[in-house]
């Protein structure tokens, strides 16, 4: 499987810097971060609330909104650049070719309009098709989604539909034009365990047979174990750790996400230890930081990682970390 | 070991809009017919989805939700319909601490405004300066300094204001604390530190808890017996290590694997064999007839061939299979 995951890079992303004007300051949201994303995949992107990793996927599509400002960087889709495109060629890619579900499908919906005048919306706009043909989609996209008697529900509202339910509208809205890429940003957050299974089984077979990439971000380090192909680590804006899905988990080589895993419990340790936490809190983000931004919660900081920020280095083909230390 | 709280028979039940003459069951079970039993010194793990009744059972026992009917023997006492003074003075014994950090204190306080109210309440012969003494020692339990005490809850994070609700949870030195998902809205980082906290000051204090969350993995941690519930009905209860090994209910065998693990390897296994429960939980407000987890069973055909009994048709209760372990299910139900 890995072997077929070299090949073809869907989208870059290149020294994103986005900032935020607030009030209390500027903050930092998301500092410098590369990385690809490749045909077919799941990337999960894993970070406690505030590490930038919502930010980071909105800039995808340019969707960050003042006061928030994305101050450098490169979105690279297709050989060009998606930050430089104007208002219309955007619109072309947004929804189109990349979609997005987002947590909380009940704020993302509109609630006075029938589910199925919103579905048929980016099929009216993006692809070629007149009424009844789009409507026929839509009323297959409804079904594909696995909500039974699809005709009946066209003309139902949100708020006559339960949280999964809902969750799985706003995936029949991401898929409706047949994306390339998905990005799902916590999609089973909201919801309950039981839910959480019935959504993460859909997006895997809907993946397959629309053949996406899909980028899903998370703060369950758990839910990513049998999901993602790859996995990003951030904190503080940063990426702190990339690598596949098994050396994350076996092989973790950032002080960060050692220490995460050893927090998150699991059910299949029987030991009555304690967990690990990782003591102290993350950084203000409206402040400047000169190290490493995880330093003060370190176990194995040194001298070098409070004076200089480490950057992301290669330790094999598929493994990257973001510190100065050899664990 | 000594029973704590002994609940019999209790239901709670909400009234919906009165004025709509359209619905006939107009009335929402949120808790049905539940008994249980918490000793002392104990961790009961309280764990179910969202709408299963967990909170409002907890809430019940703590007595900010009068109950519709049934009893709660509180050391031996009926509680049920104690009211006024005599409330206040057997309340100091049992606490709470909520879910959301941020809309459980007082944003118009200071730190120590906050901690200091219930010695206000209770104690009221109690000088200033003694108060503030024991905010400063309830401060250190807790992690935090005596430099936090003039501060207000916005100055902190989410962390470290569950920490300030722990710590007026335990000003007035409760036996009995209700914690009702008290690190789902925390990070994992943090969520671990409170975990960790609660535990230590379990050994320190001899508390009781009331574990509520809908997070298997952490109630393992935490917890020394385990009751599931669903839709207004504890459907298992047993200790820690029979509910993760041999758990007995369909549900809780649900609940189990669909709870992702951190481990690729286990996951890829158990992807195979996992249960996928299909359709959602049922409105409280219309319970399904018989068991009411016979709309989204999947061993319900397995019952019928082997026993004929119709799961959706036939009620059923708790059953005792032995000393630890009990459960609501026709399939063992001989």
């Amino acid at each position: 499987m890995n072997r077929r995951l070299d090949k073809e890079v869907v989208l870059s992303v290149k020294n994103l810097t986005v900032k935020f004007f607030t009030k209390n300051g500027i903050v930092n949201a998301v500092n410098g971060i590369c990385y690809d994303l490749y045909k077919g995949e799941i990337l999960g992107i894993v970070g406690e609330s505030g590490s930038g990793k919502s930010v980071n996927v909105l800039s995808i599509t340019n969707l960050i909104r003042p006061p928030g400002k994305i101050i450098n960087g490169e979105i690279i889709y297709n050989n060009t650049d998606i930050l430089s495109l104007n208002t219309n060629d955007l619109r072309k890619i947004r929804g189109n070719e990349i979609s997005n579900i987002f947590q909380d499908p009940l704020s993302s919906l509109n609630p006075v309009l029938k589910i199925g005048k919103q579905i048929i919306e980016s099929i009216l706009k993006h692809l070629k098709l007149n009424k009844i043909n789009a409507k026929k989609r839509t009323i297959n996209l409804i079904n594909n989604v696995g909500i039974p008697s699809a005709e009946e529900r066209y003309i139902n509202y949100p708020h006559q539909f339960s949280g999964g339910m809902r969750q799985r509208i706003m995936i029949s809205i991401g898929l409706s034009c047949d994306p390339k890429i998905l990005i799902a940003d916590e999609p089973t957050t909201a919801l309950d365990v039981t839910i959480q299974a019935q959504i993460v089984n859909l997006i895997e077979k809907l993946k397959i047979q629309y053949n996406m990439s899909i980028i899903w971000i998370t703060h369950d380090l758990g839910l990513l174990a049998g999901l993602a192909d790859r996995i990003i680590v951030m904190y503080a804006g940063r990426i702190m750790e990339e690598a596949n899905v098994t050396e994350i988990y076996e092989n973790p080589k950032h002080p960060y996400t050692k220490a995460l895993l050893e927090s998150t419990p699991d059910l299949n340790d029987n030991s009555q230890d304690k967990l690990k936490n990782i003591d102290g809190y993350p950084p203000d983000m409206t402040k400047e930081i000169i190290g490493c931004p995880f330093y003060n919660r370190c176990f194995y900081k040194q001298n070098i990682c409070f004076q200089t920020n480490p950057a992301l280095r290669q330790l094999s083909t598929k493994h990257k970390i973001a510190c100065h230390i050899d664990i | 070991m000594d029973t704590l709280y002994e609940i019999k028979n209790l239901n709670i039940h909400f009234q919906g809009n009165q004025f709509n003459i359209f619905k006939k069951n107009n009335v929402n079970k949120a808790v049905d017919n539940v008994n249980l039993d918490i000793y002392k010194g104990e961790t009961l793990g309280l764990v179910g989805e969202s709408g299963s009744g967990k909170s409002t059972l907890g809430k019940a026992l703590v007595k900010l939700i009068k109950p519709t009917n049934g009893s709660i023997l509180y050391k031996g006492k009926e509680i049920t319909n104690i009211e006024k003074d005599n409330l206040r003075e057997i309340r100091r014994n049992f606490q709470i601490i909520f879910q959301d950090p941020y809309s459980s204190l007082n944003p118009r306080k200071t730190v120590s405004q906050i901690i200091s109210e219930p010695y206000i309440i209770h104690y009221k012969t109690l000088y200033k300066k003694e108060i503030l003494e024991k905010v400063e020692h309830l401060l250190n339990l807790v992690g935090l300094t005596s430099k936090d005490m003039n501060r207000y809850p916005y100055q902190f994070s989410g962390g470290q204001r569950q920490r300030i609700g722990i710590a007026r949870a335990l000003a007035l030195e409760p036996e009995f604390i209700v914690c009702d998902e008290p690190v789902s809205a925390l990070d994992v980082s943090i969520q671990a530190q409170i975990i960790n906290l609660l535990i230590e000051l379990q050994e320190k204090l001899k508390l009781t808890y009331l574990f509520i969350s809908h997070d298997l993995s952490v109630v393992k941690k935490v917890s020394k017996r385990i009751a599931v519930m669903y839709l207004g009905k504890i459907v298992e209860i047993s200790s820690k290590n029979l509910i993760y090994q041999e758990a007995k209910h369909p549900y809780t065998r649900a609940l189990l694997s669909a709870i992702p693990t951190p481990n690729p390897k286990i996951e890829k296994k158990r992807k195979k064999e996992k249960i996928i429960l299909e359709g959602d939980l049922p409105s409280s407000f219309n319970p399904p007839k018989g068991c009411n987890f016979s709309t989204r069973c999947y061993l319900k055909d397995q019952v019928k061939n082997r026993f004929n009994i119709n799961c959706n048709l036939i009620d059923i209760e708790l059953n005792r299979l032995n000393k630890e372990h009990k459960v609501s299910c026709h399939l063992y139900n001989s």
